[in-house]
């Protein structure tokens, strides 16, 4: 249980807070960054996490694998707002960038077109990531793209062995079958009135 | 060669690490195997995810980061019902209107929450509403009823846009893109509706210069 309910928060805390996830902040920043456009948007998704984490300072002080809980976290996060703004008629987390940001072309890839085409992808996954279920995607995430091993993620979440490897292996398949369906688009806009 | 077998080679295989003999076993169990090779394909596509590059850590990113966490959990705890974008990074941090959505609050309150905004007839400009409840809520109508000279780039003259989201618990963000059209400014209503509650936000819309 965290602090959200009845909460109250000490300058202690707060220096709890950051010896907790400063040996975490660059692995976060990483992952943040590997998901979105600009470095402006992963530091977003960062702040986001910290304060839900802060929220939860007591859980995270107690957890064994911390940077895991906090990318979890992060990932559970990032495939909501995801998700939201797949479904949103309008931005609904300020991207500050498109993908001709500068950010972007400091990357080591060659050629803007690969570049391009890899961003392409990149989004594309991102979407079919949120439209699985974002446990199941957070979990694969973990795992296969954190490199979390089934015993780290078993400690984590108390999930059997055998349960996370056959979940781990659905929501794969799952994916690949998104992917492969070219009809993954952002929702239309419902539009209930206009000016005359 | 079955799925499991498969199933635990799967990210040696998207990253083409797997010695030769098991990567032939395992494509030929793929080749006879949909769920396999649709497994396969997420496999390698977050393996590619995986390989981005990415840069270092910003300079002074953790000091900003804990700086405006500790803030938006000190105006959290003081019970306002606006917080001006604590909690969000640099990038989104000015010109943030913030809405509570409490539950339990079956009536329309007779003096809604007002702020304002500048817009401008030269350029578009990002409205971010954060959206706070204080549980998730699933398909809450978020409607936006636009009066006056302006617009949500990309809409025309609409004056109503409706739809429905789920809603984390804590902070949602809205990003609006506004343009002013004609120099008298207007009004925006946001409503967020819910079976269990609405609420209403008003923002003046001013015209700069």
């Amino acid at each position: 249980m965290g602090k959200a309910a009845g909460m109250s928060f000490s300058r202690t805390d707060n220096s709890r807070f950051t010896e907790l996830v400063r040996p975490h902040f660059d692995a976060l920043f990483a992952a943040a960054r590997r998901l979105t456009v600009s470095a402006a948007d992963a530091e977003d998704l960062v702040q986001d996490v910290c304060l839900k984490a802060h929220l939860r300072i007591d859980e995270l002080e107690t957890i064994e694998f911390r940077r895991a809980w906090l990318l979890k976290i992060l990932y559970h996060r990032f495939i909501d707002i995801q998700r939201t703004r797949n479904r949103s008629p309008v931005d609904m987390a300020d991207t500050g960038a498109d993908s001709h940001d500068p950010d972007i072309m400091t990357r080591e890839e060659s050629r803007p077109e690969d570049l391009v085409e890899r961003e392409m992808r990149v989004d594309k996954i991102i979407r079919a990531m949120s439209i699985l279920n974002s446990e199941a995607s957070s979990l694969l995430a973990l795992h296969d793209i954190e490199g979390y091993s089934l015993q780290e993620l078993k400690t984590l979440t108390g999930l059997p062995e055998g349960t996370i490897k056959s979940r781990l292996h659905r929501t794969r398949s799952r994916l690949g079958r998104l992917l492969s369906n070219e009809a993954i688009q952002k929702p239309v806009l419902t539009v209930v009135g206009s000016k005359k | 060669m079955n799925c499991d077998f498969v199933a635990d080679s799967l990210t040696m295989l998207a990253a083409e690490t797997l010695p030769e003999e098991e990567r032939r076993s395992c494509m030929n169990h793929i080749a006879t195997c949909e769920e396999c090779a649709d497994a396969l394909q997420g496999a390698i596509a977050l393996w590619t995810v995986r390989s981005q590059h990415t840069e270092d850590t910003p300079q002074g990113m953790f000091e900003r980061v804990m700086s405006h966490t500790f803030a938006a959990t000190e105006q959290r705890v003081s019970g306002r019902r606006f917080w001006l974008g604590a909690g969000f990074g640099g990038a989104i941090a000015a010109s943030l209107l913030a809405v509570t959505f409490a539950l339990g609050m079956l009536a329309i309150p007779e003096q809604p929450e007002v702020a304002e905004f500048y817009v401008s007839m030269d350029e578009s400009r990002p409205m971010h509403v954060a959206i706070e409840t204080d549980r998730p809520l699933a398909n809450a109508t978020i409607s936006i009823l636009l009066s006056g000279d302006v617009e949500v780039e990309g809409y025309g003259d609409r004056r109503e846009l409706s739809w429905t989201e789920d809603l984390d618990m804590g902070i949602n963000k809205l990003t609006l893109p506004l343009k002013a059209v004609g120099a008298q400014g207007g009004q925006m209503v946001v409503r967020l509706s819910h079976p269990d509650s609405e609420q209403l936000f008003v923002v003046q819309l001013r015209t700069d210069g």
